[in-house]
């Protein structure tokens, strides 16, 4: 391996480690969920109920 | 900051933000779900347009939806609600106890979660599901099996059946069309066959995309090597939507040479859908090859089979009958 070689090495190599560092930096201390809490109100518009009929639009 | 391990794009949600599904909200460190007890699509439908059909074929399905999705295919036949955010949206307040009780009112002997994905209102799905159970009711998920392992095995536990889609066989199809990975939903795939619910499997076929032979027959060896060969599969047609409005709908032609890939691979139950193709929606018995399940769209023709066996050879087929 030649000086340049070496001096790309090491620089790729510093560059990892940094994003390793960096990525760990940033999930240390992040709460983790599975489960999610419901919340009582819907954002968007609550239409009202009336006969349920079969789906002629949707897939599946 | 926080991370949702629900499905495996394990997002870092911001304070304020959503996952990549819409639905599931950083709101002051705590992760809400904001689709809990609203559904956004409510109908009955019939059991085969799941499409099930080893599974108490002939009855009325309550099926429902909330918006949102983990998923972002460009075909998706479902985008209005798929691909909404809750607050552009309308939804009914329904919370589970009313799900159930609604079920009941209607006769419908099985409850769906389907439409978008079941994945994302995953707390909701499992609520109703627990009740459900408790009165004899069945749970049906219509997914396409991108979720975490734990997850998925707390909700199996409350599922009698499941259409889980395999949209294709390579990671670069998941990744192109569908922005996902492959790995996970073969895992939840094998999963669920392991857990023992009843299992059937729809792959849409889009031109050009994930319709070579070489592709399907990869998918058919998949499913024959890790699931079985006695697990149905439903080809079905893509028509153009979304974001897919270029291209052609799939033809009878490729799906018939889709279903005889399939049958000469071994697997028993293979199904044409979205698509009228004389014969191919037919359940036979696997020994003796008599029509036991005579269907024609969605309505049952004749079913001949006595407590689930051939009234012919007495060989039991892959299903739960009654």
């Amino acid at each position: 391996m030649n000086r340049r070689d070496f001096f790309h090495t090491l620089a790729g190599l510093g560059i990892f480690t940094a994003g390793c560092l960096l990525c760990l930096l940033k999930s240390a201390g992040v709460p983790v969920f599975t489960q999610a809490k419901p919340h009582p109100q819907y954002p968007g518009t609550i239409k009202s109920l009336g006969d349920i009929t079969e789906d002629t639009e949707m897939i599946g | 900051m926080l991370q949702c391990e629900l499905c495996p794009k394990n997002c870092l949600i911001r304070p304020g933000q959503s996952g990549d599904c819409r639905v599931r909200v950083n709101m002051d460190g705590v992760l809400k779900t904001v689709v809990y007890g609203f559904p956004s699509a409510l109908h009955i439908d019939p059991i085969e347009k799941k499409p099930l059909f080893h599974f108490i074929p002939g009855t009325k399905i309550l099926s429902l939806a909330t918006v949102g999705c983990n998923l972002h295919c460009k075909n998706c036949q479902n985008w209005e609600i798929s691909q909404t955010n809750p607050e552009d949206s309308q939804a009914y307040f329904l919370p589970p106890q009313k799900v159930v009780e609604m079920t009941e009112r209607y006769f419908c002997p099985s409850i769906a979660y389907t439409y978008t994905d079941p994945i994302v209102y995953y707390e909701y799905t499992y609520d109703i599901a627990v009740l459900a159970r408790a009165r004899g009711i069945r749970n049906v998920l219509v997914t396409a099996g991108y979720i975490n392992p734990a997850p998925w095995k707390k909700l199996l536990q409350y599922v009698d059946a499941a259409n889980i889609d395999l949209k294709g066989i390579t990671e670069k199809f998941y990744r192109e069309v569908c922005s996902a990975t492959l790995k996970p939903i073969l895992d939840a795939l094998v999963a669920a066959r392991e857990h023992g619910i009843i299992l059937e499997i729809t792959n849409l076929l889009i031109p050009t995309l994930n319709d070579d032979p070489k592709d399907i027959k990869d998918l058919v060896l998949w499913i024959r090597n890790n699931l079985g060969t006695d697990v149905p599969l439903h080809f079905s047609g893509f028509h153009p939507r979304y974001k897919m409005r270029h291209l052609p709908p799939t033809s009878a032609q490729t799906l018939e040479i889709a279903r005889e890939i399939a049958l000469e691979q071994g697997l028993k139950h293979v199904y044409v859908g979205n698509i009228l193709i004389r014969d191919a929606q037919n359940t036979l018995c696997p020994k003796c090859q008599k029509v036991v399940v005579e269907r024609r769209g969605y309505t049952i023709v004749q079913n001949s089979l006595k407590e689930g066996v051939c009234p012919d050879c007495q060989t039991p087929v892959y299903g739960v009958w009654k």
